[in-house]
């Protein structure tokens, strides 16, 4: 009788997860050639890492390249150059047809337009179990776990045989995340999956997304411009301005502690549901709009509306500077 | 004091082919003289077809102003003649859009668009107008405002075609402005430069200013007294601290609770309010929030509240809030659902 229980420590056991970041991009660059002579800095040299479980908020104005390095990073665009790898396993740089197919189960995107994002000629049955079948499921399998997920995100099965106009715009979004998440990926880029519905909503998506990171242990990049959405949905966030990242750190660190100028004014622009805070704030908005970005100079693309601007800024790329473990900052004035 | 703008019993429907949507049932309104007042609902509640009927922009046929009256300055706005009717846009009541890219005329350019405003309104010269839409152009911090003049609107961007709108609506020194989700179509950074020039010309020149919105933050940012709209009906008026402090209708209360609290770490759920908005195809006889109430009683599915006091300049279409009501303890807290971390 020497048959003893497994010892606690039993979950060290099963499959020992990557130590390393579970997404890393190193320099990821998306430029398109728009005209003789002209580049458009979509994506500028972009080094981050997200974690096994965590959730990383990617937040910056419209035209800052959010969408554009979520799309580069999964192989719907072909980058430039720089690296990207998952699970420790380098991302070809130009994504087959096979490529896809492979990637596609442990890699998903939820779209940011839920009337735009889903095929109005095909059903709800279509739409959300195409994965499976493509992973060569049976249809009547399919089809069972596609009645399975529309219920775990609060459709019913009766929808299966709809099409997607006869739904409002947060249960598109549903149907956008089922369909995402029905092949059980480790990791999901939300673009901007709530910016298109009611606040009540909002919440509704928010916390499925929450309940399904933890049952499923998913890793996300959460790409909005809503910033306190972001903070509260995120571990770690990162503060993109044209095509480039400027700082990084814990959403907290980040939100309440901005050390780049563009992340300060980014937060101060942000509007809170609370008047009296709102009287207290001194409304300094920040001066002129995001610039072009064809053909950047040299120096730091906040320069020219940069209130703390100093003379290295024009000449030299700003320096990426650690403030503290989890903190870092792309600026002149911390180096 | 008067107000400046009274509406009263508004309702108005339209006519489609699944039939007849009351999109507003019965609003009543004050714009007092100088202030923000702020009406706030979610999309389809009614809010922006509220104000579409004071200038006269509902689409007859199919739509329908059924009954109500809105005054400004004690005179009748609505079924007014054409003619008459424009008098009052542009002159006394100027309007903003969303989507200033689509509102704008793209085969005019900027100046002329504001300076047929004055033409019109004015009887002024076209040199005249100009020089003046020049002014306008400037005084919303356009820089090179002249030489803008002479550019079409796609040559602006989305926060440079807000403040030529602004300019537009302002030509003819309205005593309101109607800035109909003014800022939705832009980013944070831009919206808070437009909310800033909002409050600056507000300042400038008194006018009163009618905000649209979805945005409790702009709200927050903006209003002095606030309108709370669901399903076609005000459910909540009152000025703006009591409505975010102390709430008194349950759809408020629950917006709140629905959206993060910028504090430090996840001090709360978000509790998202539970099913939609009411089929206005067939409005509830009770309370429009009655389904989705957590607080609701038989009452509330069989007769629509009417507007109760509940504070100073505050009431609330409740019936929580009518005499002999029961007390309900946990209606000024965020509720939780039994297992979370109930630590505020």
């Amino acid at each position: 009788m020497t048959d003893t229980p497994p010892p606690a420590t039993r979950s060290l056991e099963t499959i020992p997860p990557n130590p390393g970041p579970l997404v890393e991009t190193d320099r990821l660059t998306k430029h398109f050639a728009i005209g003789p002579g002209q580049i458009l800095h979509a994506v500028d040299s972009v080094s981050l890492h997200i974690d096994n479980d965590e959730i990383l908020g990617l937040v910056g104005e419209s035209g800052s390249g959010k969408s554009t390095f979520g799309k580069t990073l999964i192989g719907l665009l072909q980058r430039t150059s720089g690296t990207a790898s998952f699970d420790g396993e380098p991302l070809p740089p130009r994504f087959a047809a096979a490529d896809h197919l492979r990637y596609a189960r442990s890699m998903q995107m939820i779209f940011q337009d839920p009337y735009l994002s889903l095929n109005p000629r095909m059903t709800v049955l279509d739409i959300v179990g195409e994965g499976l079948r493509l992973a060569g499921h049976s249809k009547s399998d399919a089809a069972e776990q596609v009645a399975m997920w529309l219920r775990r995100v609060g459709l019913s099965s009766d929808h299966m045989s709809r099409y997607s106009h006869e739904f409002s715009g947060g249960q598109r979004q549903r149907i956008g995340i089922a369909r995402a998440l029905i092949i059980e990926p480790r990791f999901v880029i939300c673009d901007e999956p709530i910016s298109a519905l009611d606040v009540s909503v909002q919440a509704q998506v928010v916390n499925l997304l929450d309940e399904l990171k933890d049952t499923l242990g998913l890793t996300l990049l959460f790409i909005a411009h809503d910033l306190s959405m972001v903070r509260y949905v995120s571990d770690r966030m990162a503060v993109m301005y044209l095509g480039a990242v400027v700082e990084t750190g814990s959403a907290d660190d980040v939100f309440f502690e901005p050390r780049h100028p563009y992340t300060e004014l980014l937060i101060d622009s942000n509007p809170e549901a609370d008047p009296r805070l709102e009287r207290s704030r001194a409304h300094v908005p920040i001066q002129g709009e995001i610039t072009s970005p064809i053909n950047l100079g040299p120096g730091c693309r906040f320069a020219d509306r940069c209130p703390k601007v100093i003379a290295p800024c024009r000449a030299e790329p700003p320096p990426e500077v650690i403030v503290s473990d989890s903190h870092s900052v792309s600026c002149h004035l911390y180096a | 004091m008067s107000a400046l703008l009274t509406l009263e019993n508004l309702a108005v429907e339209f006519a489609t082919y699944g039939g007849v949507v009351e999109a507003v049932r019965g609003v009543d309104l004050e714009l007092n003289r100088g202030e923000t007042l702020a009406i706030v609902g979610e999309s389809g509640c009614g809010k922006s077809v509220t104000v579409q009927s004071i200038m006269g922009l509902i689409p007859m046929p199919p739509g329908r102003i059924t009954a109500g009256s809105a005054r400004l300055d004690g005179e009748e706005l609505l079924g007014l003649p054409a003619k008459e009717a424009n008098r009052f846009r542009g002159t006394k009541i100027g309007m903003i859009f969303q989507d200033p890219m689509t509102s704008l005329n793209p085969t005019m350019t900027i100046g002329d668009q504001i300076a047929e405003t004055l033409i019109v309104h004015r009887n002024m010269s076209r040199r005249a107008a100009r020089a003046q839409a020049a002014e306008l152009l400037d005084s919303t911090r356009i820089p090179e405002a002249r030489r803008r003049l002479d550019q079409y609107p796609f040559e602006f961007s989305g926060g440079m075609l807000q403040r030529a709108m602004i300019a537009q609506a302002l030509a003819c020194g309205p005593s309101i402005l109607i800035a109909d989700e003014p800022t939705t179509a832009l980013d944070v950074t831009i919206q808070a430069q437009i909310l800033e020039l909002m409050r600056e010309l507000q300042a400038e020149h008194g006018m009163s200013i009618l905000l649209i919105t979805h945005d409790l933050a702009v709200v927050a940012r903006m209003a002095n007294r606030v309108a709370v709209m669901y399903g076609g009906q005000i459910v909540e008026t009152g000025p703006v601290d009591d409505i975010f402090y102390q709430s008194a209708h349950p759809y408020m209360q629950g917006l709140k609770s629905a959206m993060p609290s910028n504090r430090g770490g996840r001090d709360k759920q978000l509790m998202p309010i539970e099913g939609s908005p009411p089929d206005l195809f067939a409005p509830p006889v009770g309370c429009a929030y009655g389904e989705r109430c957590p607080h609701a009683m038989n009452i509330c599915q069989r007769r629509n509240p009417s507007m109760t006091d509940v504070g100073p300049d505050h009431v609330a279409r409740c019936w929580l809030h009518a005499d002999g009501a029961p007390l309900v303890s946990t209606l000024h807290q965020p509720q939780h659902r039994p297992g979370d971390h109930a630590d505020d």
